[in-house]
C-alpha cells in the first residue's frame, strides 16, 4: 500500500492539474462511488486523489456512535501501527488484529508486508523496523509464508459450493460450479458479474471469448454439463452487467457429459469420449447443430485439437482414431470431412503418460485432475501418447496429414504456431508468407502454411516434450534439456540448458530474456540468454516432488509444483545466471486446479505487467497477482 | 549553462503572497502559500500553477483544515532558525495539539494523509498508538468503537497466527 501510494505521488501523473482537476470532477460524479472501486488498494488510492471519500458508513450500520479505528483507511492505520515499537509493541499488534476483520486484514496484508519488505526485500534507507523485525521473522517462517501468500493474493471469491471449472479471459474468471451455476467474476475490480442460471447438473466446463470494444467489452461464455445441455451466453456486458441476459441453449449433447467445450466465433465444439459435437451458432441465428458420430470409440488419450484455415474462417478438428489408425479432418463449419488418412501405423504401446504441463496449450483438465491446466499462450505443447493439443490460431492440418510418417509414432508431439490471424509471423523469404512449426516424437519441421511445402527439418535424439517460439528462435524442450534452433531454417542448434541429472525436464518458458525449465524432481534451473554463458544456469531446489509448470517474466519465475505449492523465484540482477529463491507457499484447501499467465485490461488500475492467476480447487477462487512481486 | 547536479542543488524557488484554501463544507482560509507548502500535495499544485487563487481540498473539512494549518503555521515559525523555539517546546506544543476528540483526531490523521504532511501524520498515528498499548482487543473496541465481526473460528486462526507476536 504504502508503495503504491508513493509511487503515484511521486509520479508525474498525479501532479498533473488536469488529473487533479479531474479527480475533483470526478468526486462530484454520482456513477463514481465505491461500490465500482472495491479493493482496499485502489481505494485508499482514490480517496487521496480525491475521487472518493473515505468509506464511513460502518458506524451507524453496527449501532456504535463516534468514530472507529477500524474506518481509517489502510494505509493510515499501517502508519499507526509503524508508530508503536517493533520489539515492545508487538503484542500490540496481535490485540488489534484479534479486533475486527478490517484490522486483522490490515495486519496481515499490510503491516506485516510492510515489514517484511524492508527487511527481506532490502531497503536503501532502512529504518528501525528493519532489524528487529528481520530476527523475528527468520525465526518464524511460517508466518512470513502466510503473509506473503496474502500479500500475493489479488482478489478472492468464495461461494458456498465447489468450482467445478474455469476459465480466463481478458481479466475475467469464468466458473462453474455444483450448484449449476456458471459466474463471471471481475478479477481486477473485484465483484461478480453474472450468476448464470440453466443447467441442472454441476457445470464441467466453460469456455470463453470475446472482444474489446471502444465503449465496452463483451464476452461470450459457454458452458456443458452432465444434463447434456450446452448453453452460450451471447455478448455479455463486463462494464454494466445486464440483468437475465439472454441463453442459447445450443444443443442436448447425445453422449452426455462433455469432456471438453471449446467455444469459437461461430461455433461450440464439445468432446465426448465417443463424439465430438459441433454445435454451428452463426451470430444472428443459431442453428440446429451439426454432430457428427465417431465411427469407432478413439483412444482415451486421443484429443481433437482445433485449428483454422489461412482465412481465418473455417474451424478445423482434428480426430486421432487409433483402433482404426486414422486421422481424420472435419470442417465443423460446413459440417465436412475433410481428410481421412490411412495408413497409421500404430506402434508400440505408449508408456504411461508422464504429467507433462507445459505453457502453451489450452490443455484440458478433467474434473479431478489434480494438475494444474495451462492457458493458450504462444505455442502449444505437449504429449500423452496421442495427438494433442494445439492453441486455437493453430494452423498445421495439411502438414500434418501429408507427412504421415509423424504419425508413425503412438507417443506424438504436435505443435504448430501462427494462422492467418492477427499476431506475430514468422517472416518468410517473400516477407508474406507464414509458416508453420510441426513437432512430432524427435523431429521438428518449418512448413510454408501457404504452400505446404517442407521449408527445413531437424531431428533430435531424444523425443520433444514441448517447443516456444520467441522471435526467430525456436526453442525445443527435450527430456534432458533445452535446444535453441534459429527459424526459419533450423539452423545453429544450440544446447542452451545443461542436461539435468536425475530428472526430466517436465516444462520450461523463456521470456526472451530469461530462460527457465522445471523438471521431474523438483528442480528449477534459469539462465538468462545474454549471459556470457548461458550454458551454466542457476539452480534452485523448488520441491520434492515434480514441478509441473514455469513461467518466467520481467526477472521472476513462478512454479507451480505437484506439492500444491507455487513457488516464487527472484533473479538476482548482477548474478545474471543465479536464481534467489524467496517465496514460496502452500496452497490451502486443495489443489492448484490452473494458472494462467494473462495481461492486465486496458484501463485498470493494476501494475504494468504480468498477472499470474491461480485458483484453489474447492470453495475458494483465489486470483494472484504476479506484477506486485518484489524484484 | 548549469550542470544537472548544479541544478539539482539549485533552491527552491520563494512562494510568495496568500492562496485561498477551500474545505469540503465551503470554508475558506487565506494561508500564506509558504505554510500551505508544507502540504506537500499543495506545494506539489502551487509548483505546477503559481499563478492560482484558491485550490479546493475536497477530503477535508473545515474544522480540520483550520487545524493542519494552524499546525503549518506553528512549525513554519518555529522551524525558523531565529525562532528560539527549542525542541521541547515544539514537541509539548505538538502534545498539545494533538489533545482533541477522536472524531477530530481521526479526521486529522485522514486529513494529513490526503494532503501530505508526513509530521502531522506521524504525530497523530503516534497519538493513536500511544492510546492502544496496554489494551485488551476488547478493550480497544470499546475504546475505539469497532463492532467485532470474527466469528469464532477466525478468532482462532488469527490467535493461531499471532501467536509468536505474544513471545
Amino acid at each position: 500500500m504504502i508503495e503504491s501510494y508513493s509511487r503515484c505521488k511521486s509520479s508525474k501523473l498525479w501532479k498533473s492539474p488536469s488529473v487533479l482537476l479531474r479527480g475533483a470532477c470526478e468526486i462530484l460524479n454520482p456513477a463514481c462511488n465505491a461500490s465500482t472501486l472495491q479493493g482496499a488498494r485502489y481505494r485508499s488510492l482514490f480517496v487521496w486523489m480525491g475521487f472518493l471519500k473515505p468509506q464511513l458508513p460502518a458506524q451507524h450500520e453496527i449501532g456504535l456512535s463516534g468514530p472507529s479505528l477500524a474506518d481509517l483507511p489502510a494505509d493510515c492505520l499501517l502508519v499507526v501501527m509503524t508508530q508503536l515499537d517493533p520489539v515492545k509493541d508487538l503484542p500490540v499488534i496481535g490485540n488489534l488484529a484479534c479486533t475486527c476483520r478490517a484490522l486483522r486484514d490490515v495486519v496481515r496484508d499490510e503491516f506485516l508486508w510492510f515489514i517484511l519488505a524492508k527487511s527481506q526485500y532490502g531497503c536503501p534507507n532502512p529504518d528501525r523496523f528493519a532489524g528487529s523485525y528481520h530476527a523475528l521473522f527468520r525465526a518464524r517462517k511460517e508466518s512470513v509464508q502466510n503473509c506473503l501468500a496474502r500479500r500475493f493474493v489479488m482478489s478472492t471469491f468464495r461461494t458456498g459450493s465447489n468450482f467445478t471449472a474455469l476459465a480466463f479471459h481478458n481479466g475475467l474468471a469464468i466458473t462453474g460450479s455444483d450448484d449449476h451455476k456458471v459466474r463471471i467474476y471481475d478479477t481486477v475490480r473485484e465483484r461478480l458479474l453474472y450468476e448464470l442460471d440453466g443447467h441442472s447438473d454441476l457445470v464441467g466446463y466453460v469456455a470463453a471469448t470475446g472482444m474489446l470494444g471502444l465503449e465496452s467489452a463483451l464476452v461470450t461464455v459457454a458452458s456443458s454439463s452432465p444434463d447434456g445441455h450446452v448453453r452460450v451466453w451471447r455478448n455479455l456486458p463486463t462494464d454494466n452487467p445486464i440483468p437475465n441476459p439472454p441463453v442459447v441453449d445450443l444443443a442436448v449433447c447425445e453422449n452426455g457429459f462433455c469432456c471438453e467445450i471449446s467455444y469459437l466465433p461461430n461455433a461450440a465444439l464439445a468432446e465426448s469420449p465417443n463424439l465430438v459435437t459441433a454445435l454451428v451458432a452463426p451470430p444472428a441465428d443459431p442453428t440446429e447443430p451439426v454432430t457428427w458420430a465417431s465411427p469407432s470409440a478413439w483412444d482415451a488419450a486421443a484429443q481433437t485439437p482445433l485449428a483454422e484455415d489461412m482465412q481465418g474462417e473455417s474451424r478445423c478438428l482434428v480426430a486421432l482414431d487409433r483402433q482404426h489408425k486414422k486421422l481424420k479432418v472435419y470442417d465443423i463449419v460446413r459440417g465436412l470431412l475433410l481428410r481421412e488418412v490411412d495408413a497409421f501405423q500404430d506402434g508400440p504401446a505408449a508408456p504411461p503418460p508422464p504429467p507433462i504441463f507445459g505453457l502453451g496449450g489450452p490443455a484440458p483438465a478433467a474434473v479431478d485432475a489434480p494438475h494444474p491446466g495451462v492457458a493458450p499462450y504462444d505455442v502449444a505443447d505437449v504429449v500423452r501418447g496421442g495427438l494433442d493439443v494445439f492453441g486455437e490460431d493453430d494452423l498445421a492440418l495439411d502438414p500434418l496429414a501429408q507427412r504421415q510418417k509423424y504419425l508413425q509414432r503412438p507417443a506424438l508431439m504436435a505443435c504448430a504456431s501462427r494462422g492467418a490471424r492477427p499476431g506475430p509471423r514468422l517472416p518468410g523469404p517473400a516477407k508474406t508468407h507464414a509458416f508453420a512449426l510441426v513437432g512430432c516424437g524427435t523431429d521438428v519441421a518449418v512448413r510454408d502454411l501457404e504452400t505446404g511445402d517442407l521449408v527445413a527439418s531437424h531431428r533430435f535424439a531424444e523425443p520433444i516434450v514441448s517447443l516456444q517460439r520467441r522471435g526467430d528462435a525456436l526453442f525445443v524442450g527435450l527430456r534432458s534439456g533445452i535446444d535453441r534452433l534459429r527459424l526459419p531454417h533450423l539452423k545453429e542448434p544450440t544446447t542452451l540448458m545443461g542436461r539435468p541429472g536425475r530428472g526430466v525436464l517436465t516444462a520450461f518458458h523463456c521470456d526472451g530474456k530469461s530462460l527457465a525449465c522445471v523438471t521431474s524432481d523438483g528442480q528449477l534451473k534459469v539462465s538468462q540468454l545474454a549471459a556470457p554463458n548461458p550454458h551454466s544456469p542457476g539452480e534452485a531446489a523448488v520441491s520434492d516432488r515434480s514441478v509441473c509448470n514455469v513461467h518466467v517474466d520481467a526477472g521472476r519465475v513462478v512454479c507451480l509444483g505437484e506439492d500444491y505449492h507455487m513457488h516464487m523465484f527472484n533473479l538476482q540482477p548482477r548474478r545474471a545466471s543465479v536464481a534467489c529463491p524467496s517465496p514460496q507457499w502452500a496452497l490451502p484447501g486443495g489443489s492448484l486446479q490452473r494458472a494462467d499467465p494473462v495481461k492486465p485490461r486496458p484501463g485498470s488500475l493494476t501494475a504494468d505487467g504480468t498477472w499470474l492467476l491461480g485458483v484453489v480447487w474447492g470453495k475458494t477462487l483465489r486470483i494472484y497477482d504476479f506484477s506486485r512481486a518484489r524484484k | 549553462m548549469a550542470t544537472p547536479a548544479a541544478a539539482a542543488a539549485a533552491p527552491a524557488p520563494q512562494l510568495e503572497g496568500d492562496i485561498k484554501l477551500v474545505s469540503e463544507d465551503a470554508h475558506e482560509f487565506v494561508t500564506p502559500k509558504n505554510v500551505a507548502a508544507q502540504c506537500k500535495m499543495i506545494k506539489t499544485m502551487l509548483e505546477v500553477s503559481e499563478e492560482q487563487e484558491f485550490i479546493n481540498l475536497p477530503n477535508v473539512k473545515g474544522k480540520e483544515l483550520e487545524k493542519v494549518i494552524e499546525y503549518c503555521r506553528y512549525h513554519v515559525q518555529a522551524d525558523k532558525p531565529d525562532s528560539g523555539v527549542s525542541d521541547n517546546d515544539k514537541k509539548t506544543w505538538d502534545e498539545n495539539f494533538v489533545k482533541v476528540d477522536k472524531e477530530t483526531l481521526f479526521n486529522l490523521i485522514m486529513a494529513a494523509n490526503y494532503l501530505d504532511v508526513k509530521s502531522l501524520l506521524d504525530l497523530t498515528c503516534a497519538t493513536v498508538a500511544n492510546m492502544l498499548k496496554n489494551k485488551t482487543p476488547e478493550e480497544i473496541r470499546r475504546e475505539f468503537n469497532i463492532k467485532n465481526d470474527l466469528t469464532p473460528e477466525e478468532e482462532e486462526e488469527i490467535k493461531r497466527e499471532s501467536a509468536w507476536l505474544y513471545q
